[in-house]
């Protein structure tokens, strides 16, 4: 009975020590790891609160175009309402009374430039002809004399019969130059891209003729007295629509009008328009609703830390620095919390790098460390004081 | 008839030595013996911390003090490691034996409270040879090759399984065996009864540990 009790026995410390050491074999070669420092580097974030406002997307630019008496009559409008046009699309015509024919003062170009062409041919023909009486040996001098001052007659005669020619060549040309002129400046042309919006084909002097919208965008939105003074021109927005969720477009403030257009019935409070110019191209039409983002308190790339890296103890905020293979309790202030990330106004920098979640008893440490610190730097001023003050 | 608490007997001769409990109206030797095991429990939690920290890098922080100050901080840990191990071996002596009293009521609370110091002296027993381990493997007191944690470690790296499983371990096991021992000398109840009770009670309050120890 002994024997069997001692075999139990050996038998049962010899898979107790083999379970040890085999346990042993696997925590050494599998689950044993370097432990290390859990940091977190400062990555800089943008903190804000959102201001928002309702607005509707309107057409940038309404150009009218307005119907002058002393310009003559108008004889043709040549857009109609919803026409596409672009700058420089002539919208309407004035009527020219004294319409001169253009295509008749052409004809008299050509002709008076086929004149001069003529005469130079005929002065080249009297040039040859000269020439000619000079090297003709079987005629006496005084026939050659003859010859060539009858020639020399013609030349004169001809060169002045092209010199008119030119001067009504230029006067046509001018004439011509003229009328085109006077063409451009009875078309009224678009200043912008964009619909036409009304026309007016009866207009009375001073009234609008033609009245476009430009196709380029822009929000107005409108602000109450109270949030008027949080608004700026050149503010940076964001706009949001229902009608196109997850899309948001940039844009930026660019009028903010002084003079309120409504008294609001139900709050009693002044309203004011403002206009937001949007940055970038988006697929939002007019008249779509929408939300305007207005970012205020803005903090861009502030130092952000995770709201574990902040130690709290009596109202003052510290975090863990790692730096030189070294660690040091650090001041500093807290500013807004936002997805777990505290908003580091002071203390700390871009890329420094904190304790991820500091244990309590490392913070105390650090902590009295400091305080102790403190203390000493105090009593080490205090005699000064009282030395200065016997002094 | 008294009843003598004799720590290191109890923990190898159970059945012998937990034989005259149930007739005894006096225990014996509990008091300067629980003084003692709550001077251990001190000691050889706060060794543990200290060796943690030293050798298997449970707090990395450690070196990034400068080295004038590092006693002071191993000394403030140890201290509240040190603590915590007096309070944990309160725990388990009272909570245990409450614990225990309503399905070993003819037990009684006294009695169960007796019995279980010879558990809080078999886990520190367990502690204590863990010791040599930390500096060997450079790793945390909790990673014991004396557990069954190591094969779960392999498994898994939810820090609740871990917990739990790297409580399952030898010295539990010889605690338990002391627990049922014991209660089986001082109850007339089935052996089937207490064996179920101490493995479920048992396994419940290293559920409940881990879960602090995680969720805290």
């Amino acid at each position: 009975m002994k024997r069997k009790s001692l075999w139990i026995s050996i038998s049962v410390t010899l898979v107790i020590l083999l379970f040890i050491t085999a346990n042993t074999l696997i925590i050494q070669s599998v689950i044993a790891g370097e432990k290390k420092l859990e940091t977190v580097t400062v990555k800089g974030k943008t903190y804000q609160e959102l201001s928002t406002f309702e607005g509707i997307l309107i057409p940038e630019l309404e150009e009218s175009y307005y119907y002058q008496s002393s310009r003559g009559d108008i004889s043709n409008v040549l857009v109609k309402e919803g026409d596409d046009v672009s700058i420089g699309t002539s919208l309407f015509e004035y009527d020219n009374g004294e319409a001169v024919n253009v295509s008749d003062l052409q004809a008299q170009l050509n002709k008076a430039e086929t004149a001069v062409s003529v005469l130079d041919d005929q002065l080249n023909d009297l040039a040859f002809q000269s020439s000619r009486i000079e090297s003709n040996e079987d005629l006496e001098d005084e026939q050659k004399l003859q010859l060539q001052l009858d020639v020399e007659e013609q030349i004169r005669d001809t060169e002045y019969k092209k010199r008119l020619a030119e001067l009504d060549v230029k006067e046509l040309e001018r004439q011509i130059a003229e009328v085109d002129t006077e063409q451009v400046e009875l078309s009224v042309d678009s200043t912008l891209d964009g619909t036409v919006e009304q026309v007016n084909r009866t207009p009375e002097d001073g009234e609008s003729v033609v009245t476009l919208l430009s196709n380029k965008l822009t929000v107005q939105g409108s602000v109450n007295e109270l949030n008027y003074p949080t608004l700026a021109v050149d503010q940076e927005v964001v706009i949001r629509s229902g009608a196109y969720p997850g899309q948001p477009a940039r844009g930026r403030l660019t009028i903010l009008e002084d003079r309120p257009y409504e008294v609001d019935e139900e709050t009693g409070l002044s309203m004011y328009h403002f206009n937001v110019i949007l940055s970038e191209e988006s697929d939002m039409n007019a008249g779509t609703h929408v939300v305007i983002d207005i970012p205020l308190h803005q903090n861009t790339n502030a130092p952000s830390v995770p709201e574990e890296s902040i130690i709290e103890k009596d109202d003052k905020s510290y975090v863990v620095v790692y730096e030189k293979d070294e660690l040091h309790l650090r001041k500093v202030e807290q500013g807004r919390i936002e997805g777990g990330k505290v908003e580091i106004l002071s203390g700390l920098q871009l890329k420094e790098k904190v304790l991820t979640e500091p244990r309590e008893a490392f913070t105390e440490l650090l902590s009295e460390k400091e305080e102790k610190e403190q203390q000493e730097q105090d009593q080490e001023e205090k005699p000064d004081i009282d030395t200065e003050s016997k002094g | 008839m008294s009843h003598s608490m004799r720590l290191v007997l109890g923990s190898f001769k159970p059945y012998s030595h937990f034989r005259p409990l149930h007739s005894a109206y006096r225990l014996k030797g509990s008091w300067w013996r629980l003084i003692l095991l709550t001077i251990f429990s001190f000691l050889i939690v706060g060794i543990t911390s200290f060796m943690n920290i030293k050798y298997a890098g449970e707090m990395p922080e450690y070196t990034g003090i400068a080295p004038d100050e590092r006693m002071l901080f191993v000394l403030s840990e140890v201290i509240t490691d040190g603590l915590l191990g007096v309070l944990t071996l309160i725990v388990i002596v009272v909570g245990g034996a409450l614990l225990y009293w309503p399905f070993f009521q003819q037990v009684g609370f006294k009695r169960l409270a007796y019995i279980h110091s010879y558990v809080v002296f078999i886990l520190l027993i367990g502690m204590l040879l863990q010791l040599p381990f930390i500096p060997f493997l450079h790793e945390p007191s909790l990673i014991s090759p004396y557990s069954l944690g190591v094969y779960v470690d392999l498994l898994t790296n939810i820090p609740f399984w871990l917990y739990f499983s790297y409580s399952l371990s030898l010295f539990l096991a010889w605690g338990t065996f002391v627990q049922y021992a014991a209660i089986r000398q001082s109850t007339t109840v089935s052996r089937g009864y207490a064996l179920f009770w101490i493995i479920i009670l048992n396994v419940f309050i290293v559920a409940i540990t881990a879960y602090m120890r995680t969720a805290f």
